[in-house]
């Protein structure tokens, strides 16, 4: 400000730069209001501190004591699942947040499905070969199911098919409420393949929600080829 | 102080946060419209259709529907979100059944038991009241943007669309012991049953669209 300016002016200013700041932070509660009401979420909202994932799922005290997370050689990336159990595994939308971070450094796929999808299970041996393919190439697959957790009998029914098929990955099932589970995945159907990168973020979110762009295998596929060749 | 200093002061702290904010508004409230269906937006037109064939053995092309209000829902025999909320669904036709009202359900997914001889049984062994045409060439449910089982879409008399989404806020399945789970306890929100009597009074209906859950409907690549 120059020393010739008058009082009034200088009070002006003062004014108009209150006024600006007012502004700004009305923008940004505007910002921050309106993307809170994103349906989908954000990967960073996906995405929590890798430290902090990665100490809670070796914290045998933490919520996630009882579930086997995934081993993977973090300084290659490099898978070394050993003879996953065939019957999914119920966990908490947190315990799967953990479980995924654990993951890291791996490419991780995840195939979100339920028993009673029946495009998820035609697809399910696709995603077994793939997952043979891409095993050794430092790529993770597991399953995520959706199914009711208040309905046995399709649950049974989902065991059962993963024992016929035998994928060589790990199979969860979302123990919540299961339009909540939607919601907490931030998806609006099945199925859906979720893949993340390396570092544990959201690279790639294949769905069917658009029929004239529904997803194939070869998405799957070019997808892993681009992350793989960064 | 100059009056160009003061009006880059004003624009810089005044104007371009405000524009921001508007920009953000208008962009955020527009999404509201297709936020949740990747095709077709609330005020787009019916899509047109000729001659699909229904469990009735008749054809029906979308110049056959003159009522003033027109509902067309995606269904598949096999789907338990469909056999879940069947029976609400003839409900809704019923209610409805003196009123100017048409209600049409397609089939859209090429497996068998969600073709039209399927479909015929389904319609039979669930009672339904209204039309039920397989859209083999898929073409309304690709122009509809119809992903999901059962997803409801309500236009006007000037066809236009007024609401897409689901029938109610709690999402009916049918487990596979043949019970019917409502997700989320009794339903308290009518959306197509409000969106209905809104557009026959005259009105636009209050919510125009929501999340339709349901099975994913398969489309065949061409």
């Amino acid at each position: 400000m120059e020393p010739h300016v008058k009082a009034h002016e200088r009070r002006n200013h003062r004014a108009g730069l209150r006024r600006a700041v007012s502004l700004h932070l009305l923008a940004a509660l505007v910002t921050i209001t309106l993307a809170g009401c994103s349906p989908q979420p954000a990967d960073s909202r996906d995405t929590v501190s890798r430290d902090t994932k990665l100490a809670n799922a070796a914290d045998p005290s933490s919520a996630n004591a009882n579930v086997n997370v995934q081993k993977t050689t973090a300084r290659s990336g490099q898978s070394t699942t050993e003879t996953p159990d065939t019957q999914m595994q119920p966990v908490s939308f947190e315990q799967w947040q953990t479980i995924r971070a654990a993951t890291i450094p791996a490419i991780l796929v995840v195939d979100l499905w339920a028993s009673w999808c029946v495009p998820c299970l035609e697809r399910f041996p696709e995603m077994i070969r793939m997952s043979r393919e891409y095993r050794n190439q430092g790529v993770e697959f597991v399953s995520l199911s959706l199914d009711d957790r208040d309905d046995p009998e399709g649950i049974a029914f989902a065991n059962e098919f993963l024992h016929k098929n035998k994928p060589p990955f790990a199979n969860y099932f979302l123990d919540e409420d299961i339009i909540d589970g939607f919601e907490k995945i931030g998806i609006l159907g099945i199925p859906t393949v979720d893949i993340y990168a390396r570092d544990g973020t959201r690279a790639y979110r294949l769905t069917g929600d658009n029929p004239n762009a529904q997803f194939t295998e070869e998405d799957v596929e070019n997808a892993l080829t681009t992350l793989l060749a960064r | 102080m100059t009056t160009s200093t003061h009006t880059n002061l004003y624009t810089r702290h005044f104007l371009l946060p405000a524009f921001l904010a508007i920009v953000l508004i208008i962009t955020t409230g527009t999404a509201s419209a297709g936020e949740f269906n990747q095709v077709i937006s609330i005020g787009d037109a019916m899509p047109a259709f000729t001659e699909l064939p229904g469990t009735d053995g008749k054809t029906l092309s979308s110049d056959d529907l003159d009522t003033d209000v027109v509902v067309l829902v995606s269904l598949a025999n096999h789907c338990p979100w469909v056999r879940g909320m069947d029976q609400d669904l003839v409900k809704l036709v019923e209610s409805f059944a003196d009123k100017s009202v048409t209600i049409v359900g397609f089939s859209v997914n090429h497996r068998k038991d969600d073709r039209l001889d399927a479909m015929r049984k389904h319609a039979k062994e669930f009672g339904y009241n209204f039309a039920y045409v397989f859209d083999e060439s898929q073409n309304l449910g690709r122009a509809l943007g119809a992903a999901r089982t059962p997803e409801y879409f309500v236009f006007n008399k000037e066809r236009t669309l007024q609401y897409t989404g689901a029938l109610y806020n709690s999402p009916a399945k049918m487990n596979r012991d043949g019970t019917i789970k409502y997700t989320k306890g009794t339903p308290s929100e009518f959306y197509v049953s409000d969106a209905i009597e809104a557009l026959l009074a005259g009105q636009r209906p209050a919510i125009t669209e929501t999340k339709a859950h349901g099975c994913s409907v398969k489309y065949e690549t061409t």
